[in-house]
């Protein structure tokens, strides 16, 4: 007995507890997220979280009329392709990176009048997980330069 | 014989396989950035749902706007650099290591060398108060140093150093601290603003000081995910009251339309928010940021 349920033990953990290396480290963000804000100036803020594939995540923001703005989703390579939306407060769609070419990671932007949105992150589920959930540091970036 | 799945042992497995997860977490110690808790959101690892976080604009980004609008450099709208001496607990130097780095944008946005050094020493000296030293130690003061007569070159090394410093406290678990470094520059820069908007009348600086309403919005947003301490209460219940003023100016919404420039290939947002703020409005905001902003520097 006690076999057989150390056996589903291990059957279930390997089928439920998720995987990839889900460090969100400084470092990582540094490396691999912060040059690519250039030649913007980043807004001084981490926002990075650990994701599972599935999950969606919200990023509230304000953007300034004057100002040129770049908004990157940097993410671990496990995840696949990030996918990712720049909506009004109505939730009017403004930017959603699969439809456009070349399936982005970020957008460049600038604003008439100063206006808050909301990025929303999320993690596209994988075709064959075999019960495997990978999961991955996401870091939304947010740079600005003077127009 | 055939193991029956019941729900007990569902849940049973259940319990152990999310220990196991949870000394997966504890294993990646140091490594991972407890990110959750920095934004006061649910475990990303068991929630589904959205979860938010909080921006707010840098006080680069806000002076950097200032100087478009035409304000003008004047040090008495800053903080006394001698003030650093009174700032004792850790709440003190979070909120004032904002401050100062507000006015250090400032300095540097107005290209006042001298300043700009005077105000990198005092972040640096809270910043060691709070253990976060390395991030403005003799290596940033001397890129600072070589990079006085490049406004931009200074600015992306003080913008790095304030995103290091706030990576440095999320990975340290400290969300609390880096929550108040963003809300002590936050108030600084709109203290400077309606310091500006008071002498010189500017209507393009009182148009920021009004969709400042917006930000507002998003700071409280981040003070309230942040695990509740004294410090942060009661600046949330002082950012309310200043937010009670700002929910009088009148903020017209209309859905934002994209266009592209074929030449340049840059997409401009239009139609947005319109705003007015009138003079009865701006002066209540003036005095509450003002009486705020005392109780941070006192």
């Amino acid at each position: 007995m006690k076999l057989k349920q150390l056996l589903f033990l291990a059957i279930f953990a390997a089928l439920f507890i998720p995987t990839g290396h889900a460090q969100c480290t400084k470092a990582f963000v540094k490396k691999q997220c912060m040059p690519r804000i250039s030649p913007f100036t980043s807004n001084g803020q981490l926002n990075s979280t650990v994701m599972l594939a599935g999950q969606t995540a919200e990023l509230m923001l304000n953007f300034s009329a004057g100002l040129n703005y770049r908004v990157l989703i940097c993410s671990q390579d496990v995840l696949g392709k990030v996918e990712f939306k720049l909506m009004d407060k109505e939730r009017n769609v403004l930017f959603q990176n699969t439809s456009a070419k070349g399936n982005p990671d970020f957008w460049d932007f600038n604003v008439k009048t100063t206006q808050q949105f909301i990025v929303e992150v999320s993690i596209p589920v994988p075709g064959k997980t075999n019960g495997i959930v990978p999961s991955g540091c996401v870091s939304v970036m947010v740079g600005f330069k003077d127009k | 014989m055939v193991a029956k799945f019941t729900g007990r042992t569902f849940f049973s497995l259940t319990i152990v396989s999310l220990l196991i997860f949870s000394c997966g977490q504890e294993k990646e110690g140091d490594e991972t950035l407890p990110v959750e808790d920095t934004t006061g959101m649910a475990s990303a690892k068991t929630v589904k749902t959205a979860n938010v976080f909080y921006s707010i604009p840098s006080p680069i980004e806000t002076t950097t706007l200032l100087k478009k609008a035409g304000a003008t450099y004047d040090k008495d709208y800053l903080n006394d650099i001698k003030n650093v001496s009174r700032y004792s607990s850790a709440s003190s130097k979070a909120l004032n290591l904002g401050v100062y780095g507000a006015d250090l944008s400032f300095t540097s946005i107005f290209e006042q060398t001298q300043e700009s050094m005077l105000y990198l020493k005092c972040s640096s000296n809270l910043a060691n108060g709070l253990g976060i030293g390395d991030v403005f130690g003799p290596a940033t003061i001397s890129r600072v140093e070589a990079n006085m007569k490049n406004r931009d070159s200074l600015l992306d090394i003080i913008s790095d150093a304030y995103w290091t410093a706030d990576a440095y406290l999320k990975e340290n678990d400290r969300p609390g601290i880096s929550a108040l470094v963003i809300a002590g520059g936050w108030v600084e820069g709109l203290y400077i603003a309606t310091r500006i908007a008071s002498v010189t009348n500017n209507d393009d600086v009182i148009t920021r000081i009004a969709e400042q309403k917006l930000s507002l919005e998003n700071l409280i947003g981040l003070l309230e995910n942040t695990p509740s301490e004294e410090a942060i209460a009661k600046l949330l219940k002082e950012l309310k009251s200043l937010k009670t003023v700002y929910d009088k100016i009148d903020f017209n919404h209309q859905k934002p339309e994209t266009s592209t420039d074929v030449t340049t290939h840059v997409t401009t947002i239009g139609g947005g928010s319109s705003i007015s703020i009138n003079k009865e409005q701006l002066k209540d905001i003036s005095n509450k940021v003002e009486v705020i902003r005392s109780n941070i520097i006192k």
